[in-house]
């Protein structure tokens, strides 16, 4: 008796392990599958403000963890009583989940950060609230221009807010280029290299005074997403993507550094080409203000007072950046909202973004304040990047449209980096060719020329 | 009345209790396996992004796949070609170690062990450690090439190359598990069949050749059969090593090591996510494989006719 007793236990025990797990709210998100995730609670701290909470729980999932996490502790300082849950999702995998909870009818996280490249793919779920509308009302046009319709669809709603406007520039290493190219000034650089034709005539001659040894920029990727970017020929337009007169800048340009050794043989982004950072043989770095901390301290933490920022010949240019979104599912878009709203769009925020993360925010009317940005950078040898990237470059970028395919094309454009940097004999024609049947198959709903 | 009891007992042995047992297995294949598989089968005939409204298309997906779709035949030869420049260096070497394991007095466990080591490392630590050996700027590989005067490879952005370095990863991961198969199979042929060729005066390599190979066939073929399936299901290896950074491109240098189901992968889930197209992907995946395990099994029944 005791051994059938046993033996439904252990079958009941069987069948609810089995069972487990699928009923919990909070495992219902997607990103529990991913063995990677990991959740901490933002700690509460000192109600700074003090604001009436509704104890709720705002669940944001993002790649950019240990950032998020500084705006929740920040932003708990003023509203103690709404706790944020970071969830961590691999940037590979982020864009999928989200689709994957859709699809399925998982619950979704509060807020979703939107890569830059996939807004419209983001818009296109239907699936975040307009914040442009009750009770948010946001007016895009407090943002700087170039930023401001980003994350406006088609149907006026607009889905997030940027967390950074990721102004970029070119970084540079002072000894190399008081070696190579007699200052170390970033105005009489920005002379120096005024025309991006001047980019192959200094990088040729860096190659020469080096025996081969040293190249103007490190990796062909790299290159290729500044060129990218800061070219503004819209990429979808009347329902035509126009891959060749988006790429075709970029390309040329590209071919001609490979066939002049402007440009080094490391992939972008790999640990080889992160270490390159701190050598002598890599000159100068397109320069997003988040690679700042990404990469340049990051890989080259013995390097202050040795690096420099420059005004690039094609001018300043948006490369990267997040917005945050609320989903029209959650169950507490107002704790949602005070988050964003806070952390984006007040100066307290404002200004916590800026000290702790280095990002800033989009509002124009921050940088009004002449004290809001500005200073001398040790790192980057008492210049003052805050004011450079900030005044001069956001004064110079132009403004870009997305698209639902920026990510493909993107995706083809470094494709076609690789195959440049390998193959010498491939002119830019060629690469244009590959890339345009690549972008052909790839793209089967819209007209590709 | 007795007679009526036992009845009973012996339906609640041979009914209810292997139904209570085998219930959970069942329910779940149905739940997560047959009902997914199902399901896609559906979708294939449709056009869906994942949301909003479906949208009857037929045959459209298949005809697009058969006639249109240049990636799923190139990610298809991707995958061929890796799996026959990759396994058969595999189970040859696993033989030949295995064969010499079986002949070793002393070390024996820990040439074993080494040797299966690769197969049981995390992938990303696979991928992690063939992209440092084999950078075109850093890696050991090209340092060694150098030191021999020739000049070093672009291993990872060269088409072919990139197959070469996906096939290595497979045969370095693979050749342990083979060894560990063939070490059993090699167990259990009985002693008495070497003692008697080598009565007879058979060298060391008549009796692996005559003997060894031969009775290992049964293994041969298994491993065959499930390397097939197990190929045309490549997917960690590439994608492991060509997604090392936030700008690595989907199947690595000009789509090379793009396999069929990375190729699913994107279509279905990728930025342009197309679940009804992906669908499709996925059914045509499926009848390869079902094709390739039938020539396999195909192949096990003729050598069981034999024996």
């Amino acid at each position: 008796m005791k051994k059938k007793v046993l033996g439904v236990l252990l079958a009941c025990a069987m069948v609810a392990g089995m069972i487990t797990g699928c009923g919990e709210k909070g495992d219902t998100a997607a990103p529990q599958a991913d063995a990677q995730a990991k959740t901490q609670d933002s700690q509460s701290g000192e109600a700074a403000g003090g604001s009436e909470g509704s104890g709720k729980t705002v669940t944001i999932w993002t790649w950019d963890y240990d950032n998020t996490l500084m705006m929740a502790e920040d932003f708990n300082k003023v509203y103690p009583d709404i706790q944020i849950e970071v969830v961590n999702v691999a940037y590979s995998d982020y864009f999928t989940k989200i689709q994957q909870a859709v699809a399925s009818g998982s619950e979704l996280p509060d807020i979703v950060a939107q890569s830059c490249t996939l807004l419209k793919n983001y818009g296109e779920l239907g699936i975040f609230e307009d914040l442009s509308k009750e009770p948010y009302n946001v007016d895009s046009n407090i943002f700087f221009d170039f930023i401001k319709d980003r994350a406006v669809m088609e149907d006026g709603s607009l889905i997030g807010i940027e967390e950074s406007i990721s102004p970029s520039a070119i970084a540079y290493k002072r000894d190399l280029a008081k070696q190579y190219f007699g200052t170390d000034d970033p105005d009489e650089l920005a002379k120096i290299f005024a025309d991006p034709s001047d980019y192959i005539t200094q990088g040729k001659k860096v190659q020469e005074e080096s025996g081969g040894e040293a190249y103007l920029f490190h990796a062909a990727g790299a290159v290729a997403e500044w060129l990218y970017f800061a070219d503004t020929t819209p990429l979808e337009t009347n329902g035509t993507i126009d891959f060749t007169g988006k790429m075709t800048g970029t390309i040329n340009m590209l071919c001609e550094m490979r066939d002049n050794k402007v440009v080094d043989t490391y992939e972008n982004g790999t640990a080889q080409a992160n270490a390159t950072y701190s050598d002598d043989k890599h000159i100068m770095y397109p320069c997003p203000n988040w690679a700042i901390n990404y990469y340049i301290k990051a890989n080259d933490a013995d390097g202050s007072g040795n690096w420099g920022l420059m005004m690039p010949a094609t001018g300043g240019y948006s490369c990267g950046g997040t917005s945050l979104g609320i989903t029209n599912t959650s169950d507490c878009k107002d704790e949602a909202w005070q988050f964003i709203n806070w952390c984006l769009m007040t100066k307290d925020g404002a200004e916590m973004m800026r000290d702790r993360l280095n990002f800033f925010v989009p509002t124009k009317e921050f940088f009004d304040d002449p004290e809001f940005i500005g200073g001398e950078d040790e790192f980057f040898g008492g210049q003052d990047i805050e004011s450079f990237f900030y005044k001069d470059i956001v004064n110079s970028i132009g403004t870009l449209t997305v698209s639902q395919y920026d990510q493909t094309v993107i995706d083809i454009r470094d494709l076609l980096a690789i195959a440049v940097m390998d193959d010498p004999n491939m002119t830019a024609a060629d690469a244009l060719a590959k890339g345009l049947e690549e972008a052909k198959n790839r793209i089967t709903d819209m007209e590709v020329k | 009345m007795n007679k009526i009891k036992k009845t009973g007992g012996n339906r609640k042995y041979t009914v209810f209790w292997p139904i209570v047992f085998v219930a959970p297995f069942v329910i779940c294949f149905f739940l997560f396996n047959l009902f997914p598989i199902l399901y896609s089968f559906q979708l294939s005939f449709y056009d869906w992004s994942g949301v909003g409204e479906k949208t009857f298309v037929g045959l459209a997906n298949y005809v697009r796949i058969v006639t249109e779709d240049k990636m799923f035949l190139k990610s298809l030869g991707n995958t061929l070609f890796m799996m026959v420049i990759s396994f058969p260096f595999a189970i040859i070497f696993g033989l030949v170690i295995s064969a010499f394991l079986s002949n070793l007095k002393h070390g024996r466990r820990f040439f074993q062990t080494v040797n299966f080591l690769p197969y049981i490392t995390t992938p990303v630590a696979i991928g992690l450690i063939f992209t440092f050996l084999f950078d075109r700027n850093t890696g050991m590989v090209n340092r060694l090439l150098e030191l021999l005067n020739v000049n070093g490879l672009n291993w990872l952005g060269n088409p072919r190359l990139a197959q070469v370095v996906i096939a290595i990863m497979i045969a370095w991961k693979y050749t342990g598990y083979y060894m560990a198969l063939y070490l059993a199979g090699i167990t259990s042929i009985s002693e008495d069949i070497y003692e008697a060729a080598r009565v007879d005066g058979a060298g060391a390599l008549t009796i692996f050749r005559k003997i060894t190979m031969p009775l290992l066939k049964p293994i041969t073929i298994f491993i065959i059969v499930t390397s097939m399936i197990g190929g045309l299901q490549l997917f960690d290896e590439p994608n492991l090593m060509f997604n090392v950074s936030t700008t690595s491109v989907i199947g690595g240098p000009d789509r090379s090591c793009l396999t069929l189901l990375w190729n699913f992968y994107d279509v279905a889930f990728g930025s342009t996510a197309k679940l009804g197209y992906g669908s499709a992907v996925a059914v045509c995946i499926f009848i390869v494989i079902v094709l390739i395990s039938l020539i396999g099994m195909k192949l096990m029944n003729r050598k069981e006719d034999v024996i």
